[in-house]
């Protein structure tokens, strides 16, 4: 066999990449020849070490789960539901108090500017409205932090 | 919607890890974790391409290693992609060329090393590889066989230690 071969395949097969079919032919011909399975030796050794300082000791990570394991459906329809209804009444009684005339101020009070509250909800309404988005079944931090930011601006 | 939902949804749970261990490998965990939804938010944005995706596991990992790219471009103090992180070498003790092998791999031309890595820590086939780095897989082979001859000739230098 061509030594240029024979080291492509030996390679290919410390690296696993070789079929079945051709390990097995391969390995017929290192039974009959000490030069060739002293290379393969050598150059899974080769692997095996370069295996060992690229790997890092395995760490224990966790998948994070899907959103739709940390909210059942029927538990998250309940929570939409009293989420609704209390930005439903939180509306109802924002009106009712808009609706109302304002105290008048003593007169030994002088009166301030209201505080300016500059509300930068940039991506709110676009993640909210993209139904990709929307039914996106993962958690992700960055948007929980988006969605956190935008409601504080909100406020 | 609901069958790219499920898709996607098996996608994370096939990957899903595999993907993540490919970048806690490369960043620390908690940016790898926001990657890694990164990846699936880009992946739910591109839904309409999943049923041409012929190597999941490769597209997951090419859309992963760009956000690592990114990640790093931003980063004030950016790794260079495929460097060895310091956390991540094993104790020296168990074998005497290990030094050695560290030194030649981080020795290794960058493209040659990122291939190495994706297929002897992610274990990626060949064809995976060519995929996530955008090169025909002959590349791919011969960048990997490269690598080994240089790394194997380290190990067969005669020792130089007294």
């Amino acid at each position: 066999m061509n030594i240029e071969i024979l080291e492509a395949l030996l390679i290919d097969r410390a690296l696993g990449h070789l079929s079945p079919e051709v390990e097995v032919l391969l390995a017929e011909h290192l039974a009959a020849n000490a030069a060739a399975a002293r290379s393969a030796a050598e150059l899974c050794e080769t692997v095996a070490l370069a295996s060992s300082v690229l790997q890092p000791p395995a760490p224990r990570l966790v998948l994070p789960p899907p959103a739709v394991a940390i909210f059942p459906p029927r538990r998250a329809r309940r929570v939409l539901a009293l989420a609704a209804s209390f930005a439903a009444g939180a509306g109802v009684a924002l009106l009712a108090l808009r609706g109302t005339a304002p105290q008048p101020a003593p007169a030994n009070v002088r009166a301030s500017a209201p505080a300016t509250v500059v509300a930068h909800a940039p991506s709110l309404r676009r993640v909210e409205s993209n139904p990709a988005l929307r039914a996106l079944p993962f958690w992700s931090k960055e948007r929980a932090v988006t969605l956190a930011a935008a409601k504080q601006s909100n406020r | 919607m609901r069958s790219d939902s499920h898709d996607i949804g098996r996608l994370y749970e096939q990957h899903g890890g595999e993907v993540l261990h490919y970048l806690a490998r490369r960043c620390p965990e908690e940016a790898a974790q926001d990657l890694l939804q990164e990846t699936f938010l880009q992946v739910v944005r591109s839904a309409d391409r999943l049923e041409g995706v012929t190597l999941p596991r490769a597209w997951l990992f090419g859309i992963a290693r760009h956000l690592l790219a990114g990640h790093f471009r931003r980063q004030a103090k950016a790794e260079p992609a495929g460097e060895i992180a310091p956390e991540t070498m094993i104790a020296d003790r168990e074998d005497g060329r290990l030094p050695a092998m560290r030194e030649a791999i981080a020795q290794l031309a960058p493209e040659l090393r990122e291939t190495l890595e994706l297929r002897l820590t992610d274990d990626l086939s060949y064809e995976e590889i060519a995929s996530v780095l955008g090169v025909p897989v002959g590349t791919v082979r011969s960048r990997l066989h490269n690598a080994v001859r240089r790394l194997r000739a380290v190990l067969t230098l005669p020792e130089t230690k007294p």
